[in-house]
């Protein structure tokens, strides 16, 4: 027997990277546009994907990957309800998704019946920032309740979203919000992100978001054929 | 519970490694780890007893070496490394800092044990 050394130097997330790629390649052969959304709990993400689906209906095919740490289904069902092709993981726990898990997800569905999907991850401001899913996009979801200081408290976050989502906006006559100071902490660490200010509630703002997500979904599609 | 992946990954790099060398087992593990970064030592090692329970890791000895975090101040833009879990910019101050680290967490080397003399 013999003990060596062996000099490794790789990030411990590499592994998950590869899988990222993989998943990635599954979208762009299927045409697929895949969007990471990242919130805290509570912050409205299925209900904005609710009224996107509802929205958009007969214009796009909408997926949607619905996570939750338990089997507790029903955001997926209303996901389904409203009418998109949706998937369940149960994280057991875990706090955040990662690029296995969604290779799992991935396998159930008719991707190339699907333009654009919506994956829900884990209500979370921390851990799904470091996990790569092999998304094209990734958008961070904001309430006004949730209080100003939170691109200050969590720059990874705020950091890596390519698009921020401000929700429940009709909530600001009511909660300690100041809009110039959330957003002075969003423009130090994401200088110019795309800011979509909006109340799946009461529709205020939703419409520049859907016009968006058809901008993209064709514009994806167009540039891969 | 982000500590669980984390262990995972290592394990997969590990193992990777070691079967390319030809190794029959891994023996020990020297991990690094920026302080920037949010985890907790101990979950990591409670995963990781678990998770290398069936592979050629199983019982690997693994040691998690803390290294100062890369951090950006977002009021004057001066990059600085501090350990501490509470940092102030050295320039002005300032609490408002960003961690500006690529490595959070990488495989530095693995100790194996292979068949031949």
């Amino acid at each position: 027997m013999t003990v060596k050394t062996i000099q490794v130097a790789q990030n411990a997330l590499n592994a998950n990277r590869e899988v990222a790629a993989q998943n990635r390649a599954a979208f762009d052969s299927a045409r697929v546009v895949a969007v990471n959304l990242m919130a805290s709990p509570g912050a409205g993400k299925t209900w904005l994907i609710e009224r996107t689906i509802e929205e958009l209906k007969g214009k796009i095919r909408i997926g949607m990957i619905n996570s939750d740490t338990s089997p507790a289904v029903m955001d997926a069902e209303r996901a389904e309800r409203a009418g998109a092709v949706t998937v369940h993981l149960n994280t057991a726990g875990r706090c955040h998704l990662d690029a296995g898990m969604m290779r799992d997800a991935i396998d159930c569905l008719p991707l190339r019946e699907i333009d654009l999907l919506f994956v829900e991850n884990i209500g979370n401001l921390v851990c799904p920032a470091a996990w790569q899913l092999g998304t094209h996009l990734s958008v961070l979801i904001a309430s006004t309740p949730e209080g100003d200081d939170k691109p200050y408290k969590y720059p990874r976050m705020y950091s890596g979203a390519d698009a921020l989502v401000i929700n429940k906006i009709d909530l600001l006559p009511c909660v300690s919000f100041n809009l110039d100071y959330f957003r002075r902490g969003v423009e130090a660490l994401n200088q110019g992100m795309k800011t979509f200010p909006l109340s799946c509630r009461s529709g205020e703002g939703l419409g520049r978001w859907l016009d968006w997500i058809a901008f993209l979904a064709a514009r994806e599609t167009a540039v891969l054929q | 519970m982000h500590e669980l992946g984390v262990v995972e990954g290592i394990r997969e790099i590990a193992v990777l490694h070691a079967r390319s060398a030809g190794a029959s087992r891994i023996l020990s593990l020297r991990v690094a780890i920026a302080e920037s970064w949010t985890y907790l030592e101990d979950a990591l090692a409670v995963f990781w007893a678990d998770v290398c329970s069936l592979s050629e890791a199983a019982g690997a000895r693994i040691e998690f070496v803390p290294v100062p975090g890369e951090w950006l101040c977002l009021d004057c833009s001066k990059s600085f490394a501090d350990g501490r879990e509470v940092c102030r910019c050295p320039e002005c101050g300032s609490q408002w800092v960003k961690p500006n680290d690529a490595l959070e967490c990488y495989v530095e080397s693995i100790e194996v044990e292979t068949g031949g003399g």
